[in-house]
């Protein structure tokens, strides 16, 4: 199915005629910031040049996941339909490892598994690439090529309208039921590959920039490297201040804990979000602790990404999103960490 | 669709004190929950908070299922103040347990310090359970003093079994202990056994680990015949959650028995 062009004055009856039915989650962008992801309605999503603050497993695994009544009650509630409109390819990258995570193995978790089939994904191609951004260097561009149901390309940053793209079969029916979308012309054609050779360019620059060479190489590295042979481990650790941001931010990150609480006269359980910088995550009862110091937290956080998740499921647990180094309140660069492996 | 994260309603039917800080609760869940001895559970009490334990019972028994506990954390502190007739949840087995067909045609060295004889004692149970599938289990296990051991009946029943050899120690004497003073690897000394015919089992805490390690590979015991439970604080019990990772494994599924030879490259394995 060939891309449709959508004008930029029909954009929103566009979006609500491909979203209907669903909860809308869609850009919110301010000027000078990078987008939101809020809840919305079709005439308000202001879309934006680059991904969202918020990272898109927040709306299939939620920070608290209510898992219901201790013993009774229904196995796993409905969860509504979601659209997401502007999720950027880093996110769908991401979304590839927790399908990996949640759905593949012996045991599927059904919470993810009916929020992920919940979920109608319209996502769209970066044009001006965040200055922390380095997913070329994991091979991938700043725009998405699998994994939507659609994906829009603004042109001009919208000024021009939009092309879309359909992704899957959900994507194709729903892009077919629409009334009276031209073809894209082989000029806009030609504007969308220019627009994303240029993004493209502006990443691969900057993974350049931040040295870091190739990927394989840093996971061989680490998988070699021991604690005490390296002081960049330590240095970097000891801006951490433990605040999990870098977790939570994380598209790919996804540990969570089992929690049960008494709320409301009810014995309930959750699967709340955890995250292994915090001194706790790796403690049993009696106290022993194997990750007890913050240098030994901060190498079990790469060795997860780098090492742990492409031997298990054959994906970087990295989508080079930027999210975390933008986040870190001690200014740790998650770049400069993997440079410094290289260089170990 | 069903919920691996939802335990199934259970009753404490009993309560046992072991030693001052190690209960044994007597539980008998809605469902029989069939596990292989050395698989865990994970164990909710409502509202509180759940963890993992391996069950001390026999796995052929499947209606009823021992946990051991030693009072070491929030959620073990308040298990210890449940009392008969109390609900918990239990679900799982979860992960791999002891490969007894591997042990076929062999003696068992087992090696058990402190509450780490909970898992070994459902061993104990499955491999006499068979009637002489296993001719020579040797059982040494030291506790920090008299007062800590557990499973004291049990200890005089497998004193008087044949198939059963048990040596014990403690690290601290008391007045009336006839039986050695020194760590639980000392006991090894004094067992003849061939390495090559026999495997050996580990569990307890760490460092016990540790030594008890050193001790058999110091013996001759192959890699891949030493087998050793691992504790780390699993919390989904699925593979999921990250809690428990251990270099390329997740304790929680793919063990929590391990054999050395899987673990010998990772570092800090007895952190």
């Amino acid at each position: 199915m060939a891309p449709k062009f959508v004008s930029r004055d029909t954009f929103a009856r566009f979006i609500a005629g491909v979203t209907g039915g669903h909860e809308l989650y869609g850009h919110q962008t301010q000027e000078g910031g990078p987008p939101h992801i809020v809840r919305t309605s079709p005439g308000d999503i202001t879309l934006g040049t680059a991904r969202a603050v918020e990272p898109v497993k927040a709306f299939v695994c939620p920070p608290r996941e209510d898992l219901g009544e201790c013993f009774d009650g229904e196995p796993v509630p409905d969860t509504p339909l979601l659209a997401l409109v502007g999720l950027t390819n880093c996110d769908l990258q991401a979304l590839k490892v927790l399908d990996e995570v949640f759905l593949g193995g012996d045991v599927k978790d059904p919470y993810y598994e009916k929020r992920r089939q919940n979920l109608l994904i319209i996502s769209m191609d970066c044009t001006e690439p965040r200055d922390v951004c380095f997913c070329t260097f994991f091979g991938e561009q700043p725009y998405p090529e699998d994994g939507y149901d659609l994906n829009l390309s603004p042109l001009s940053n919208g000024e021009q309208g939009y092309l879309v793209e359909a992704g899957s079969d959900k994507g194709r029916e729903l892009l077919a039921a629409q009334q009276g979308l031209a073809d894209a012309t082989d000029a806009q054609l030609r504007q969308r590959q220019q627009q994303r050779t240029q993004a493209t360019r502006k990443v691969d620059q900057q993974a350049a920039e931040a040295g870091l060479g190739n990927i394989e190489e840093i996971a061989e590295k680490l998988r070699k490297s021991k604690e005490e042979d390296a002081e960049f481990w330590h240095t970097h650790a000891n801006k951490c201040v433990e605040c999990g941001a870098c977790n939570f931010i994380c598209p790919a990150c996804h540990c969570f804990l089992r929690v049960d609480a008494a709320e409301r006269g009810e014995f309930k359980r959750f699967k709340n979000w955890d995250s292994c910088q915090y001194p706790a995550f790796a403690r049993v009862a009696g106290g022993a602790n194997p990750r007890s110091r913050r240098t030994e937290r901060l190498q079990n956080r790469f060795e997860k990404k780098f090492d742990f998740l492409p031997s298990t499921i054959n994906r970087w647990g990295c989508t080079g999103c930027g999210r975390c180094t933008e986040a870190c309140a001690g200014d740790i660069d998650i770049r400069e960490v993997l440079k410094d492996i290289l260089l170990s | 669709m069903s919920d691996p994260y939802r335990p199934i309603k259970t009753r404490v039917e009993k309560v046992i004190t072991e030693s001052p800080t190690i209960k044994t609760f007597v539980l008998r869940p809605e469902q029989p929950i069939e596990f292989q001895t050395g698989q865990f559970v994970e164990m909710t009490v409502p509202g509180i908070g759940e963890a993992p334990f391996t069950p001390s019972s026999s796995p052929q028994i499947q209606e009823q299922m021992d946990v051991t506990i030693m009072n070491a954390g929030r959620v073990t502190s308040l298990v210890h103040q449940l009392e008969p007739g109390a609900t918990v949840g239990v679900r799982g087995p979860y992960g791999k347990g002891y490969p007894l067909d591997k042990f076929d045609g062999k003696d068992i060295l087992i090696l058990g310090g402190g509450v780490g004889l909970a898992p070994l004692r459902s061993l104990l149970y499955a491999l006499y359970a068979g009637p002489d599938r296993f001719k020579r289990i040797v059982l040494c296990y030291g506790a920090k003093t008299p007062a800590e051991i557990i499973y004291k009946k049990q200890l005089d029943e497998w004193r008087r079994m044949e198939q059963v050899e048990l040596h014990q120690s403690v690290d601290k004497a008391a007045e009336g202990w006839q039986y050695t003073e020194g760590v639980v690897t000392v006991l090894v000394d004094d067992v003849e056994i061939d390495p090559a015919k026999s495997v050996g089992v580990v569990c307890g805490p760490p460092i016990m680990m540790k030594f008890g390690t050193q001790k058999l590979l110091g013996l001759g015991y192959a890699d891949e015949d030493i087998y050793l439970s691992m504790e780390k604080n699993m919390s989904c019990g699925v593979g999921k959650c990250g809690h428990c990772r251990l270099g390329p494994f997740y304790v929680c599924k793919d063990g929590p028995v391990f054999t050395y030879a899987q673990l010998k490259d990772i570092d800090k394995i007895w952190d």
